[in-house]
């Protein structure tokens, strides 16, 4: 089973998407009862697209970003990573926390070296590669700090840049911005964009804010609960940097909250 | 001005420290000196028997100046059986706690036997380890083995599992995953184990003395006791209680270094 698992099922050509995800639901056991947390969700994303997921709460947001992940396996359909069968979580994809997961025991310096050190890299390579992400997320001065030492903002700092440390192609976040003030919020945002064209990440973007996603996202997928499916794929044609006050921002906006709002 | 203001609390707190103690010797003086017939002997006469069990030249008796060799002999049980007990205890804790077939197997046991209290095992260990040091050490590693155990267990249990993913997304393999995550993460239980152990093991070490041995703190206060030498029993008392206090102090020092992480022992 494994042996096959790693077999590539397609050949990794320019025209198979970094993830394809074909038919997949998740079911939990909750008790006696089964939870359809989410059915027939079917995404293919292109190697560097900005994609944001919103939908209301219980929609299975989460849970598709964490089969993403590997930290569950999908009761049904298929998810391909590059071609390859999601077997587990793995550093080509890296998860962003909305409550950070970052090691309590390591300083910010340590904790962005923590995948390269882990798989053995040496000891020069781990400090230059932490020394430039600690640069990029502008922490080089609380370098030596423990997490424990941190804002919000900054500790969310930390996890992106333990992420793009580690070379992560998809980077996965779960409402990473949702628990920090606007200020914050925006200069992350802007700071992630950047990061995000310059590294020419994939990224998918998990959140609540319509506004979040259009200001982000090549692409917003809307999701519904009861149980959790895809009801709408948009693309959000906008030169960036997009203006929020904007008449065709404000178009999508409100597109979005109808597409939205006429769940219920 | 904040570093002034600074000492000025520390030099508060240590009066107040300092308070109840010199209150309790004044009550103790009061009640006691001039009294013939008073049980419990006046400090001063505590603090010069004190003087001559440490260095002599006083009374020039049996016990004169033979302090440093008692502290040594408990001293010895009480670090060896300690090191023991962690040495049994952090392994096997972390097997229960992290090993579900290790778990099923010693767990109810070990947990029939915690409520023994030790000193319940002292007849049965003079049976086995006969009249001597010997069960006085395994008493003191049975003292601080559960502490050890309990807290391992616990701390290996509760790593956060959001931890175990961001390892496990970061590449760190699964075999790995115990060194990179688990033990650090567990470090603040463990080491509230090994300072309960090590208290506990101050604890134990005088019930493990008064039975038959013939040197350390609690045979001094055992024998001093029928020879009605009070003042060497009070004497013996302090010294254990300083010496307990002390080894506390560093036990917590160290974790202070090891854990500067940690928002509670930082
Ligand atoms: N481990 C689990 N066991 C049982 N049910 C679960 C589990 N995880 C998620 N669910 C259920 O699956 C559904 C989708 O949950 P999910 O966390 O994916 O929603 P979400 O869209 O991320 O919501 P939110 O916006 O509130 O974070 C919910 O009904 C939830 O109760
Ligand atoms: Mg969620």
């Amino acid at each position: 089973m494994d042996d096959l698992a790693a077999l590539p099922v397609q050949p990794a050509t320019a025209a198979v998407p970094i993830l394809d995800i074909q038919g997949v639901g998740k079911r939990f056991a909750f008790g006696a009862e089964t939870i359809t947390a989410l059915s027939g969700a079917t995404l293919r994303i292109p190697k560097g697209q900005f994609v944001c997921l919103i939908g209301p709460s219980g929609c299975g947001k989460s849970t598709l970003l964490r089969m993403i992940a590997g930290f569950e396996t999908a009761s049904e359909g298929t998810l391909l990573m590059a071609g390859r069968h999601v077997a587990g979580p793995g550093p080509d994809r890296g998860m962003v926390f909305q409550d950070y997961g970052l090691f309590p025991w390591l300083t910010v310096r340590q904790n962005i070296g923590f995948g390269p050190a882990a798989r053995g890299r040496p000891r020069a390579e781990v400090a230059a590669t932490a020394a430039r992400f600690l640069e990029m997320v502008g922490l080089t001065r609380f370098a030596d700090a423990y997490p424990h030492q941190l804002s919000g903002g900054m500790k969310q700092r930390v996890a992106i840049a333990r992420v793009l440390a580690n070379q992560a192609e998809v980077v996965l976040m779960d409402e990473p911005f949702g628990a920090l003030d606007a200020m914050t919020r925006e200069n992350l945002q802007q700071e992630l964009l950047q990061i995000w064209e310059s590294a020419g990440l994939t990224i998918i973007f998990v959140t609540h804010a319509i506004e979040e996603a259009i200001l982000l996202a090549d692409r917003v997928v809307v999701m519904s609960p009861g149980p959790g499916r895809i009801v709408a794929d948009e693309r959000v044609p906008l030169p960036r940097p997009r203006d929020p006050t904007g008449v065709e921002f404000n178009a999508l906006r409100r597109h979005l909250a109808a597409l939205l709002g006429s769940q219920h | 001005m904040a570093a002034a203001l600074g000492r000025g609390l520390a030099s508060r707190q240590a009066l107040l420290a300092l308070a109840a103690p010199v209150l309790g010797l004044l009550a103790w003086h009061l009640a006691t000196a001039g009294r013939p017939y008073s049980l419990v002997p006046p400090p001063w006469d505590v603090a010069v028997q004190w003087w001559d069990l440490a260095f002599g030249g006083v009374w020039d008796d049996l016990y004169s100046a033979t302090l440093l060799d008692h502290t040594l002999a408990s001293l010895g049980r009480v670090y060896g059986g300690f090191a023991l007990a962690a040495l049994v205890a952090l392994p096997l804790g972390m097997l229960i706690g992290r090993v579900a077939v290790a778990r099923d197997l010693l767990d109810p046991s070990l947990q029939i036997l915690r409520p023994i209290p030790v000193t319940a095992w002292l007849p049965l260990a003079m049976i086995v380890f006969g009249i001597g040091p010997r069960s006085a050490f395994f008493l003191v590693f049975l003292g601080a083995f559960y502490p050890i155990l309990l807290n391992t267990v616990f701390g290996v249990q509760s790593v956060e599992a959001r931890l175990f993913e961001a390892a496990a997304m970061l590449g760190v393999s699964r075999q790995a995953t115990f060194w990179k995550v688990v033990l650090p993460a567990s470090l603040p239980s463990i080491f509230t184990g090994l300072r309960l152990g090590l208290g506990f093991a101050w604890v134990v070490i005088v019930v493990g003395e008064m039975t038959g041995v013939q040197t350390g703190l609690g045979a001094i206060i055992m024998e001093a006791r029928q020879l009605s030498r009070t003042e060497i029993v009070i004497s013996g008392m302090i010294t254990i209680g300083l010496l307990g206090f002390l080894s506390d102090r560093l036990i917590q020092a160290l974790g202070r270094r090891l854990l500067r992480w940690s928002p509670q022992h930082g």
